[in-house]
């Protein structure tokens, strides 16, 4: 053991090392990077930051102005609570990441550091990373509400104060939260098929719930004449939702000034609470969950299987399945397109039904479900843009393999295509329930849409192919977050589903029967297109990916 | 007589022109740093008196075009039908004799010796009436009969030139084609010049100006896209002479077929001051003298602007209309002909510098009409011009768009200047001139995009015609042998790899410099080299999961790079990462690889279990393999390699991390493997095992093959491998070295030098 040290191995000083070392890449760039690159950054993000700033201003503009809203308390608080909602959520979902299944755990719990010292040094990782987030929005969203609200010089001055509790407190209470979420998850991800039943329960439970509410709506809905009624019920349901909102009533007391004395230092120790309930009651069960997360022992055996012989499509087809059926994130996904997907298609349309239409209402239908459809289905499909890359290593079998493997594409875009399937059956049934059209035409846009969103599946695959990322997903499997090819296909999908959106439109007014069958052509033509070009890139390109 | 007389004039012009070509044809002449063929420059000249003589027709009234609906003075319908025939295919003539000597290309030339002549004919022998259709009446002493004699004159001295050249030569390779070419693409230019006047004179004033996104406008939005399409087809892969001819031709038909409206104008709109007016002038200059400043203006503004009214049209005229067939030739060469020039390659993709510079002399030309709009609708004038250029002045866009209506009527800003009270709106022209420059960057997004599609297509088809040809070289090298057949069958029974080089994208190092060795059946072959010798990478390339940069690689006589199919089906690999589906069964995986490697069921039964049994996986091979340990991960693979009984098996540091036992057993496979008559080929550092199972080895050191031996060698010459080893490491640590020291001294040289300058 090196004997020579003279420095003093305090905790304070192992976690700030620890801190350092996680958040490296910044700290280097700060050091040592360009001067004139630090400020040209610097300086985009002070632009962005006013620019959101510009956007809450006019949005709360919108709110005051043109719907006729006032900017009180009340609604100060019910938006601080949904967003701080929003925020643990997001937090616990990172946090159970973060401190539970990032890679460099294997390394860090080796260190000579207690397990709390490291917990605590991700802990302020994690802060730091949510007070940068909130910098483009929770303080532009303060400074938007302020201004518009011709408030006092008491909302000012607490604000630095207001947004640093408000970003820690999710961090707090998510660190807090994750040590119970990740032994449920865990059990969830060892019984996928308990969980999509648990989850489908609660679904359909939402959805009886929903059905229930809504169905006491009265309809049709005449927002113009109900509007001042609305306006007050609006009110009066940011009074009801405040009641839950606990702590944060007292943020929004001391915002506007009343009892300052008293809301901020209880906020205060709301905080400073949470922070010790952080560090006693997560901190202790850290080391258990944390390395649990590097043990994979499963004593679960699978039934083997008659062994068929068959085509190359269905042998990657028959892994791609069994694949998707026991990862967890995939089942994930499946619910939610499946299930929550035609839930939101169900409000939406239930609530476009109760307007009173005029003889349009059923083109702007059509075409606004197309839109929001196509945009629902895009963001899973978008993620074809990563299929091939995320074979990762195992890619080095499809090369290695004396087959046409580029066949595996078409067995991904057939086990997305069901996907999209299921649900755009389920959404026919919540279509049927909810608006005027006929089952013809539920059926012509449910064929439409199929058309349109396996075109957009098979564009994203060209994406992958032109530009795969294997040896990143080989690297960093999952932890992969910056994929353009995934970005780049999300745009496109919605601009997709505008376009069609805003062409179907003009196609039904100008002839309804033969608009169907115009908007249908051009989607058959929009999938011919992209399936041929898959095939052209596939062959062309699939050869010469390199693992 | 006249007729007479004018032929007499044409002939002497044709004999003369010809004569004196011919003779000044070795003639240069030096004007500053340029040598002109003096030939050439008689004929280009002659081509510019050509335009010039072309001017007044287009200037002073027609008689002929105010014939409306085939009722008139001048002729009977069938008269004025083929009076317009005839200046249509004059025109069409004019406009390639005006062209084509400026250009070398064969059609051209064809061009101006097959048309030339018929069609000035044609005009002599309708000379009178002809005049007729000019003037509305016979005056043959009128300066413009004497003009319109001047340009048969030149049209003949142009093309009867070309004739003669053409007859003299015997230039009559594929006549019939080339006359059939030069027909099909003059009717396709007839389609470009159009008489503006021809709709109404055969079918008078009738229909509505198309708006409104109906069917008719439709049909007239689509032919924006249509056409330029199909002429990009078209002319794609022709030369760049070829294309820059049929872009001139079609700049110059704009210039005619807006310039054959302006007799008809009147006010305002006599001056071409509108953008997309403007644009039909700047356009012909661009193309004729390759003015980058003034097309890439036309790119990035004109295109917006005729785009939009294409969309919305702010026409009131009917259907068959001059002002309404104008109108849109107007603007649908306004919208399609700037895109066709960047992507024909006759201007290159703009860059953003000359994009700011087309902003700036927007921004001059939009100060300059809102002052010209303001002065012309000033008092002085009393109401004759009504100008509004770019909808500046005038309530066209608040008629759209009404929530400007504000902006419009509330801020209007008058004072004096030039002698007059002016009346301006300089927020509402502000907001337009905003919005424009947003469309516009908005525009240069959504070029950048289409670029890149446009790439992609192009890359593809480059790609595809390059397997393409693979595959028949290969079919050739083949010589009538089946696909499934070895390109070189004297390989059979060894793996070959010959002068392999590999250089990964983006490094100016190779990996792997001139690599050959061959391993025949029943032997170990051990591979064996430092960290980042090329170990990895020689056999990533040997079993396809790499390319090959230079060099080749043969299994059993199967090209890796030409028959990848037939070379990948004789040989099992083991990866250095065990990368298995974590979420399969061992079975499951193992099952999926036997059906890549189309094993039939039986075998691959027997082979699972007999394997199965060797490396002791009874208890895992049904559960997942992420419960798997390193070892049994490695088993897994191996199993999955070895499943349809390869030929050749391929092992990239097979034993790392592994326990005794399991290192133990997958070295008795290796042998057993080999002695039944294959070939297996691995990568290791641990140097005992190799010295143990191998029958030869090589070592790699810093890419380079050092040394291959067999074990038997090595004892004779009392060298261990360790040592030997060590040994090349070394060295390549020294070469290593002695590289970065050299590079150092070479680049402080180079500062010394760039100091010392």
């Amino acid at each position: 053991m090196d004997t020579n040290v003279t420095q003093k191995n305090t905790a304070f000083r192992r976690i700030k090392y620890l801190t350092l070392m996680q958040i490296g890449d910044s700290v280097r760039d700060l050091r040592t990077g360009s001067k004139a690159k630090l400020a040209a950054k610097t300086s985009l993000r002070l632009l962005l930051m006013v620019v959101l700033m510009a956007v809450f201003i006019a949005v709360f503009w919108v709110v005051k102005s043109l719907l006729f809203l006032d900017l009180s308390r009340d609604m100060l608080v019910t938006v601080l609570f949904v967003m701080q909602v929003v925020s643990i959520i997001s937090c616990l979902s990172g946090m159970m990441l973060t401190l539970f299944a990032s890679k460099e755990n294997t390394m860090l719990l080796a260190f000579p550091c207690r397990y709390s010292e490291i917990f605590l040094s991700k802990i302020v990782v994690f802060a730091l990373e949510e007070i940068k987030k909130n910098l483009y929005f929770l303080l532009p969203m303060l400074i938007g509400f302020g201004i518009n609200a011709s408030v006092g010089v008491a909302f000012w001055l607490q604000i630095p104060l207001v947004w640093c509790i408000l970003c820690l407190l999710p961090v707090f209470i998510g660190a807090t939260l994750a040590i119970p979420a990740i032994f449920i998850k865990r059990f969830m991800q060892n019984h996928v098929w308990f969980y999509a039943l648990i989850m489908v329960i609660l679904i359909g439970a939402a959805f009886f719930g929903l059905f229930t509410f809504l169905s006491g709506v009265k309809i049709p809905i005449r927002l113009v004449a109900i509007y001042g009624k609305f306006v007050a019920t609006i009110k009066q349901t940011f009074v009801e939702i405040n009641r839950f909102a606990l702590f944060y009533n007292w943020i929004g007391d001391t915002l506007f000034g009343k009892a300052i004395y008293l809301n901020l230092p209880l906020t205060l120790l709301i905080l400073l609470g949470f922070g010790v309930l952080c560090f006693l009651a997560a901190m202790p069960f850290y080391f258990k969950a944390a390395s649990a997360s590097n043990e994979n022992s499963t004593t679960k055996k699978h039934r083997q299987s008659k062994i068929k012989k068959g085509s190359l499509f269905g042998t990657f087809f028959r892994k791609e399945l069994k694949i998707q059926f026991r990862t967890f994130q995939s089942v994930n996904s499946m619910i939610i397109v499946v299930f929550i997907f035609p839930l939101i298609t169900y409000i939406f349309n239930f609530l476009m039904a109760a307007i009173n239409t005029s003889s349009m209402g059923k083109y702007m239908s059509i075409a606004f479900n197309l839109m929001i459809i196509l945009s629902l289905l895009g963001t899973h499909n978008a993620n074809s843009a990563a299929s091939i890359s995320m074979e990762g290593n195992e890619f080095a079998v499809l090369k290695t393999a004396p087959s046409n493997t580029s066949v595996i594409a078409w067995a991904k875009l057939a086990v997305t295509g069901i996907v999209n399937l299921m649900s755009l059956i389920v959404m026919a049934g919540m279509l049927l329930m909810t608006t005027r059209l006929s089952m013809l035409d539920i059926a012509m846009l449910m064929a439409t849409i199929l058309f349109i969103s396996l075109g957009q599946i098979a564009w994203g695959f060209e994406f992958d192919i032109r530009k795969p990322k294997i040896n990143e997903y080989a690297t960093k499997g999952d932890g992969v977050t910056d994929n353009g090819n995934i970005a780049k296909a999300m745009a496109i999908s919605f601009l997709v589903a505008t376009l069609f959106g805003v062409f179907g439109m003009l196609l039904m007014v100008e002839s309804y029967v033969y608009g169907w069958v115009r908007l249908l052509a051009i989607a058959a033509a929009f999938l011919v297109a992209r399936v041929y070009l898959l095939n052209s890139n596939l062959k062309a390109y699939f050869e010469d990916i390199q693992g | 007589m006249n007729e007479l007389i004018l032929s007499l004039c044409c002939a002497g012009g044709v004999a003369g022109t010809y004569f004196g070509c011919n003779a000044l044809k070795n003639k240069n002449l030096k004007v500053l740093k340029w040598q002109i063929n003096l030939s050439d420059l008689i004929l280009r000249t002659l081509s510019v008196l050509l335009f010039a003589a072309m001017i007044p027709f287009l200037f002073w009234m027609n008689a002929i075009s105010e014939q409306i609906g085939l009722v008139g003075d001048l002729f009977s319908p069938a008269g004025c039908v083929w009076i317009t025939i005839l200046e249509w295919i004059t025109t069409i003539t004019m406009a390639i004799l005006i062209v084509t000597p400026f250009f070398t290309k064969q059609e051209a030339r064809d061009y101006s010796a097959f048309l030339a002549i018929p069609v000035v004919i044609a005009n002599i022998a309708a000379f009178r009436p002809a005049v007729i259709a000019n003037l509305g009446e016979l005056n043959l002493t009128h300066w413009r009969t004497f003009i319109y004699a001047a340009r048969l004159l030149l049209a003949a001295m142009i093309g009867g030139n070309a004739c003669i050249k053409l007859i003299v030569s015997r230039d009559f390779e594929n006549i019939g084609k080339r006359v059939g070419k030069m027909l099909l693409f003059t009717l396709l230019y007839a389609i470009a010049f159009m008489p503006v006047h021809f709709p109404q004179m055969l079918f008078g004033e009738i229909g509505e100006t198309p708006k409104g996104f109906t069917l008719t406008h439709r049909l007239f939005i689509y032919p924006s896209f249509i056409i330029p399409l199909a002429v990009y087809f078209a002319q794609r892969n022709k030369s760049e002479e070829d294309r820059h001819f049929v872009l001139v031709m079609l700049a110059l038909s704009g210039f005619i077929e807006y310039f054959a409206v302006f007799p008809h104008r009147s006010g305002s709109s006599m001056f071409p001051l509108h953008l997309c007016n403007t644009a039909m002038v700047l356009m012909f200059v661009a193309y004729v003298f390759k003015a980058k400043s003034i097309f890439y203006f036309t790119y990035f503004i004109n295109v917006l602007g005729a785009f939009c009214a294409i969309l919305l049209p702010n026409l009131d005229a009917e259907l068959t209309t001059m002002r309404n067939v104008e109108y849109w030739y107007n603007h649908w060469y306004a919208f399609f002909l700037p895109l066709l020039g960047v992507a024909l390659g006759t201007f290159k993709r703009p860059s953003l510098k000359l994009m700011s510079s087309s902003l700036i002399v927007f921004t001059i030309y939009v100060v300059f009409v809102a002052f010209l709009n303001s002065y012309l609708n000033s008092p002085i004038f009393e109401g004759e011009y009504n100008a509004d250029y770019f909808f500046l002045y005038d309530d066209f866009f608040v008629e759209k768009f009404s929530f400007t209506m504000p902006l419009y009527r509330d801020h209007v800003k008058t004072f004096e200047m030039f002698g007059t009270t002016l009346e301006m709106r300089p927020l509402y022209i502000g907001a337009i001139y905003v919005v424009f420059i947003a469309l516009t960057f908005a525009i240069w997004g959504f070029y950048s995009m289409i670029f890149n599609v446009s790439d992609a297509h192009r890359q593809l088809a480059k790609r595809k015609k390059m397997q393409r040809v693979d595959r028949l070289n290969l079919l050739k090298e083949l010589d009538g042998r089946p696909l499934n057949t070895p390109l070189h069958p004297e390989g059979a029974n060894m793996v070959k790899i010959s002068h392999f080089s590999k250089t990964y994208a983006g490094s100016d190092k190779k990996s792997v410099d001139d690599l050959s060795l061959e391993i025949h059946d029943g032997e170990v072959f051990g591979f064996i080299g430092h960290n980042g010798a090329g170990k990895s990478t020689t056999i990533k390339s040997l079993v396809g999961i790499q390319s090959i940069t230079e060099g080749s690689i043969e299994i059993e006589g199967f090209d890796i790079a030409r028959q990848p199919l037939e070379a990948k089906l004789r040989m099992g690999y083991v990866s250095d990462n065990h990368a298995l589906y974590e979420k399969l069964t061992g079975r499951e995986y193992i099952n999926y690889v036997a059906e890549l490697y189309m094993v039939n069921e039986k075998d691959r039964d027997e082979r699972i279990e007999k394997y199965v049994k060797m490396f002791k996986l009874e208890h895992a091979i049904d559960r997942e393999i992420k419960s798997y340990s390193h070892g049994m991960k490695q088993k897994c693979m191996v199993i999955s390699a070895l499943i349809h009984n390869p030929k050749v098996w391929v092992l990239d540091e097979p034993l790392t991390g592994l326990d005794p036992t399991s290192s133990w057993q997958i070295k008795e496979c290796m042998r057993q493997h080999a002695d039944a008559g294959n070939i297996v080929f691995f990568s290791s550092h641990v140097i005992e095992v190799v010295e143990k199972i191998c029958d030869r080895i090589a070592i790699i050191s810093g890419g380079k093959l050092r040394r291959i031996s067999t074990i038997e060698e090595l004892k004779k010459e009392g060298v261990s491998l360790e040592q030997l080893y060590l040994q090349y490491a070394q060295e390549h640590e020294e070469e290593s070295v002695a590289e970065v020291a050299a590079a150092d001294a070479t680049a402080d040289n180079n500062t010394e030098t760039n100091g010392a300058e």
